[in-house]
């Protein structure tokens, strides 16, 4: 269950102030997907940010699973993101020296998982058989298409059980195809998984599969139908 | 996967990104261990020369002009001792006709070769035979069976100066076939001076050079191996205990007709301190003082030479109980025709201003006549003065003053005949000391009457009295000295530390750029695992892991190099101070716990650079990580006024302006620092305003646009070209230029053209010779002003001694001519006293100038400290630096008064080394004086060479200085190379997006160029003002105009070596930029 409230976030330049979130309310429910649009420079990103505890917001409160999360310490927000969050970025940010295998274990590398290594690392490769990568573990990005390497990001996002991914355009770079079988595998997980996903697109057609949809527009966030 | 498997990973995936890094920590190892090690090589260089020059020898009685028992030695139990006879000699091969001055003659047997570093195999010489050492068997290039013939002044008993000190000069030649030569292991090394530099060494058996100079089973230097660790006081007590009265020169004699026993010494007068000592011991003893008189004189006759007793009615009842005035004998009074109330003069023989004998004279009442009998008759009355006593007659008097023999009558000849020394006229001993007294002593002998005890009883009495120290004989811990000398050597790890400071710094700089690059480009990386929950301060523990692996590994490849690199710096300084052909003076030397602390140090130092330049990273938001890459974050506008550029500046020249407290090394390298960092923050200024200014788009605007955009980048750029500039320009401005200016009397020189240093001391000269100090006789009119100068306590503290020397040489001259000629360049003085060599005769404690150079970097000091001398007999009296000179030729040593001098050293040589002028051609002048002063060993070196060898010195650190700072330079650029194609590889997608909407590959291109220009042109500008600025105060006039041309040369190589380096780089990027292009396309 995520509750935001009143948020917003103001960046302050040499000069000037930007507000690009105002009073900004969003609530979802557990194991909902959500499609957050909006013209470039709405504010989206800023938005998955403070969900993701990456950035702080200037006001306001994000409740999750009854959590503020906007209280943590730097320390309580990497453990949050390391143990309840999936990221899925357009860009994928897979790291180049590791495999397909070793960059969906990387959340591992916080240390003081419970889980023994084994288990990770049977999950990530029944995460990669999903994304239909199971051949190719050893490989290097470098080696993958653009549609592999968000399937590799998609299974790094979910290799720590998150209840909630956030993913931001995550097919902003791929064709229509690949777009489809990302789709297709993101509302997959949704619904098998259980996890709780808020996707940031400008993609209409993805953004209809999803379902609920906001659109985000001057600050303010807007359920459209 | 673990952390250490990812830090792993990175490490091998990046590997060709950390190539540089690695490079650059390597070179910043390098440079560091590099120092490090070459100051442990000069450490351990001079140790060992320490340990070869001294071998088992710990502690020395020395005794200089004094000689003692040799067989002083055979009674020193519990300590190993061995007598040496040492004199100072020139040598010459005979069939060369090869010579060398100063050559050291050891007089040994073979207990000496027993205290050499090891076993050195090496029998005492026989016979005829002589073994010299390797030094100076290589220099006069000679080998065994050579022949060598020794010049030698034959030692005396007083100083060749004293009145009646018999004959002036007496030259001793000694020759002898070679029969071995010893090499530093075998102690031909042996020397007493705290210097690196081998002495010319010829080894002679003791008995053959006693017999030589007429000194037989005596010597003057005792070599003692500590073996039982015995302390200072308990050696000083043994030392005491087993010398006897001969050892301090004494003797007690019977003088029956006086009843008592005299105290004489065989240096003619009684030191003060041993008069005094005897006087406490015997208060009872009478001073007697006998002079010879060159004339006595009364009623218009006269009396030539003779003897004339000052002493007191108690120690002759024949004098009246209230004396004053004289008493004559009864021959005298004949001869005379005087009587009581007459008046007679006495004209006698005083020794005045710089060692001139001139005539003086004082009239007296006679008060009464005695008979020439009993006590008045006494022959005793006369000491034993050389060349007089045992005269067969007056005409063969050699008394060492000048003698009118024509003036000596036959009568004259009887009563010699008759009477010998007999005194025919006493006067009162107060009158007595006033007239005789001089530097050595007043009295002749003290009489002790035989109530106080039997002869030996006395002589006893006398002994425990005495101690060595009294007599000038001194105990030196020579071991601890040269130990601690060698130990506190001029620190070379510091000097080339400080040398290398720049390089360093290019270096360090170089890396943490190359690592932030590396870290930048790694921004997104840093960026996702923040975003996937890793600790912030893991994954800044990651990237400190990662450069700490390769600052290791930079450290050991480092030190492997610093060792080729330390054997660089020795060679350089090998130039310096080689001997020759002879064997290398420097080893290679490493302490395992300096390579150790090198390495701590120089990784500390790394990775402190890495955590800032990672945590800086660090700080920025994950979503600007993962968005902006390599980009650097908006920076303020600039303020109205540069306030950062005002107040560096402000500390600059307050820096400057205090100079005189922070002292001029403190004053420059804090001035420099501040003017650096104002031109740097007066750049950013600029950049900042520009980049705010806005305004019409131009090739320059993008220029300074760019060079805004990252601004860190552009300021590392800028401040290593200033950085370099600034060194290489201070230092260049710094180096020593010959001039001709040495015949002026302001300059280094005095106006002087020779420095001429003998082996034998001059002679004290007399009457019409007193205008030719240094006995050149007729060849004295081809000269002009000639300066002589003795040699006093003290090392050479001159840059070519690496020891530490504490106490440097002194050297005593007539500082009122220096003052009247107005010689050498005074730089400052301490407060309070005249800028004049006047000042040294003044105020209480004695006062010395010195060259700023030995005041500054050999003896650390300032003006107004003082250093602490013993004086002949031992006590600790204070020098004070009065002043500084200019570059002169006296570095290296403390120049003192010579009338002061003598009250601390009254039994000091004469002068051994004299400043001549010389108005014609230099080089007939110079053949005239070695021929002329052939006989006294001397050397002839002008002063231009000697000022060129010391300026040679200075130049060669400051080369070493250039190169270190040229390298620094060359790395520093290599970096702007970097960091412009680093610049251009990153902005590759824009210049390909530039070229897609039309703009030529020219603009583009002109646009870089541009930049770059920018930042050399700042760079070279700022470090040339900072450097002028801060080397204003410190400029020397002379040669200037050399300076600014090697300087303007100077700043045209490293902008060239700077735009050399960028454009490499472009033309490295200008190919992948149209690749770029051709993607983009």
């Amino acid at each position: 269950m995520i509750e935001a409230r009143n948020l917003s976030r103001v960046y302050e330049t040499p000069g000037e102030s930007v507000k690009v979130l105002e009073g900004l309310d969003l609530t979802v429910g557990e194991g909902e997907a959500v499609a957050l649009v909006g013209p470039s420079g709405s504010g989206k990103t800023t938005l998955l940010n403070l969900l993701g505890a990456l950035d702080r917001p200037s006001g306001g409160s994000i409740l999750i699973d009854g959590k503020d999360i906007t209280g943590f310490t730097p320390e309580e927000a990497s453990h949050f993101r390391n143990r309840s969050l999936g990221f899925i970025f357009q860009q994928h940010h897979l790291l180049p020296q590791l495999s397909v295998l070793e960059n969906v274990m990387v959340p591992r590398l916080a240390g003081d998982w419970e889980e023994p290594a084994e288990e990770t690392d049977k999950r990530a490769r029944e995460l990669l058989k999903r994304v239909g990568l199971e051949h190719r573990l050893s490989h290097l990005p470098w080696q993958l298409s653009g549609g592999e390497k968000l399937r590799t990001a998609v299974a790094r996002a979910l290799v720590n059980r998150p209840s909630l991914v956030l993913a931001d355009e995550p097919t902003g770079l791929l064709d229509q195809a690949s777009s489809d079988k990302v789709a297709d595998l993101l509302l997959q997980l949704n619904r098998e998984e259980g996890v709780t996903m808020i996707v940031v697109t400008h993609n209409i057609m993805l953004a209809r599969r999803i379902g609920r949809t906001f659109a985000l527009a001057q600050g303010k966030l807007e359920e459209v139908s | 996967m673990t952390g250490a498997s990812f830090v792993l990973r990175g490490l091998w995936f990046f590997r060709k990104s950390y190539l540089g890094v690695l490079a650059g920590s390597a070179l910043g190892a390098m440079i560091l261990l590099g120092a490090l090690m070459a100051g442990d090589s000069v450490k351990e260089t001079l140790r060992h020369v320490a340990e070869v020059r001294l071998g088992k020898v710990d502690v020395v009685l020395t005794g200089g002009d004094r000689f003692f028992r040799s067989a002083l030695a055979d009674d020193m139990a519990d300590v190993e001792a061995a007598p040496i006879l040492f004199l100072k000699a020139t040598a010459t091969v005979q069939a060369s006709g090869r010579s060398m001055g100063r050559v050291q003659v050891l007089g040994v047997d073979q207990r000496f070769w027993k205290l050499g570093p090891g076993d050195s195999g090496i029998s005492t010489p026989q016979g005829r035979e002589f073994l010299v050492n390797d030094y100076l068997a290589r220099t006069l290039d000679f080998g065994v069976d050579g022949t060598l013939v020794l010049r030698f002044e034959k030692p005396a008993l007083i100083a060749r100066d004293a009145p009646l000190a018999g004959k002036t000069s007496e030259l001793v030649v000694l020759s002898g076939r070679v029969g071995e030569i010893c090499g530093d292991e075998q102690f031909g090394r042996f020397s007493l001076e705290t210097t690196q530099l081998p002495q010319a060494t010829v080894f002679v058996p003791i008995e053959r050079l006693q017999q030589a100079i007429g000194f037989v089973d005596k010597a003057n230097l005792m070599l003692m191996r500590n073996r039982k660790n015995l302390g200072n006081d308990e050696l000083l007590s043994l030392v005491r205990r087993r010398c006897t009265l001969e050892d301090y020169g004494l003797s007690v004699t019977e003088v029956p007709l006086a009843g008592a026993n005299e105290v004489r010494t065989s240096r003619i007068f009684l030191d003060r301190q041993v008069a005094d000592a005897i006087r406490e011991s015997f208060p009872a003893a009478q001073p007697v003082i006998t002079y010879m008189a060159n004339t006595i004189a009364a009623n218009g006759k006269e009396t030539p030479y003779s003897m004339v007793t000052a002493l007191t009615p108690e120690a002759a009842a024949f004098l009246p109980k209230d004396f004053h005035g004289v008493v004559l004998n009864a021959w005298e009074a004949e001869d005379l025709g005087a009587g009581v109330g007459d008046e007679v003069r006495i004209v006698y023989y005083a020794l005045e201003g710089q060692n001139r004998l001139v005539e003086r004279s004082a009239n007296f009442p006679v008060v009464g006549v005695v008979p020439l009998t009993g006590l008045a008759a006494d022959r005793m009355w006369m000491p034993d003065f050389p060349g007089v006593a045992s005269a067969e007659n007056t005409a063969e008097w050699d008394a060492g003053v000048p003698i009118d023999t024509k003036r000596i009558r036959d009568k004259d000849e009887t009563y010699w005949d008759d009477y010998r020394g007999t005194p025919k006229l006493f006067l009162a001993l107060e009158k007595g000391r006033e007239l005789f007294g001089n530097r050595w002593g007043e009295f002749t002998a003290l009489r002790v009457p035989v109530a106080l005890g039997s002869r030996d009883e006395i002589a006893q009495k006398l002994l425990d009295g005495m101690t060595p120290a009294l007599a000038g004989l001194v105990v030196q811990d020579i071991r601890g000295a040269g130990m601690a000398a060698a130990t506190a050597a001029v620190d070379f790890a510091g000097l080339f530390l400080g040398m290398s400071l720049f390089l360093m710094a290019a270096a360090v700089a170089l890396t943490a750029m190359l690592f932030r690059f590396h870290i930048e480009q790694r921004n997104r990386e840093s960026g996702l695992l923040d975003a996937l929950g890793i600790p912030a301060n893991k994954i800044l523990r990651w990237r400190m892991a990662e450069g700490l692996c390769l600052v290791l590994v930079g450290s050991v490849a480092g030190a492997c190099l610093a060792a080729g690199y330390t054997r660089f710096l020795l060679g350089f300084l090998e130039t310096i101070w080689s001997q020759g052909d002879g064997p290398r003076l420097f080893r290679f030397h490493v302490e395992p716990t300096t390579l150790l602390a090198g390495v701590v140090i120089f990784s500390g130092l790394m990775m402190l650079v890495i955590w800032l330049v990672t945590r800086n990273q660090a700080r920025r938001t994950v979503s600007l990580r993962l968005e902006a890459g390599t980009e650097e974050v908006a920076r303020p506008p600039a303020s109205r006024v540069p306030w950062l550029t005002l107040g560096f500046a402000a500390c600059g020249l307050g820096a400057l302006a205090g100079s005189g407290l922070l002292g001029p090394q403190g004053a420059f390298f804090l001035a420099g620092l501040a003017l650096l960092l104002s031109g740097l923050a007066a750049y950013r200024w600029v950049l900042r305003r520009r980049v705010s200014a806005g305004g019409g788009l131009s090739s320059r605007r993008m220029a300074d646009l760019n060079c805004g955009r990252r601004e860190t980048r552009s300021l590392v750029m800028v401040g290593t070209v200033a950085c370099g500039v600034f060194l290489v320009v201070s230092v260049a401005a710094f180096r020593k230029h010959e001039n001709d200016n040495w015949r002026e009397r302001d300059s280094g020189a005095g106006g002087f053209a020779f420095w001429v240093e003998t082996t034998t001391a001059a002679e004290r000269v007399d009457g019409a010779a007193a205008d030719d100090p240094a006995g050149l006789g007729e060849a004295r009119k081809s000269f002009g002003e000639i300066l002589p100068l003795r040699i006093g306590a003290g090392d050479d503290a001159s840059c070519f001694n690496l020891n530490s020397v504490a106490r440097p040489r002194l050297l005593a001259t007539d500082s009122a001519a220096l003052a009247r000629l107005g010689a050498f360049p005074i730089k400052g003085v301490v407060d309070g006293i005249e800028k004049s060599w006047d000042s040294l005769r003044e105020g209480s404690v004695m006062r010395a100038f010195v060259d700023e150079t030995t005041l500054l970097w050999v003896l650390k000091k300032k003006l107004g400290d003082r250093i602490i001398y013993q004086d002949e007999w031992g006590r600790d009296f204070a020098v004070e630096i009065a002043g500084t000179l200019d570059g002169t030729v006296f570095q290296g040593s403390l120049v003192v008064d010579e009338a002061r001098f003598l009250e601390h050293y009254p039994s000091a040589e004469g002068p051994r080394i004299y400043l001549i002028e010389s108005e014609t051609d230099l080089e007939p002048a110079r053949a005239i004086l070695q021929r002329t002063l052939s006989e006294s060993g001397a050397r002839v070196e002008s002063s231009r060479e000697r000022l060129a060898a010391f300026h040679g010195v200075e130049n060669t650190y400051i080369s070493i200085f250039q190169v270190l700072g040229g390298l620094g330079v060359i790395v520093g650029s290599a970096g702007l190379g970097l960091v412009t194609a680093r610049n251009l590889m990153d902005r590759r997608h824009e210049f390909a997006i530039l070229r897609t909407i039309g703009i030529p590959l020219a603009v583009t291109r002109r646009v870089v160029l541009l930049e770059t220009a920018q930042c050399i042109r700042w760079g070279i500008a700022i470090g040339v003002v900072a450097a002028m600025v801060s080397i204003l105060p410190s400029l020397q006039a002379a040669g200037i105009g050399t300076s600014i041309v090697w300087i303007i040369l100077l700043v045209l190589l490293i902008a060239a070596n700077a735009a050399f380096w960028s454009w490499l780089a472009f033309v490295w990027q200008n190919r992948k930029m149209l690749t770029a292009q051709q993607d983009f396309s």
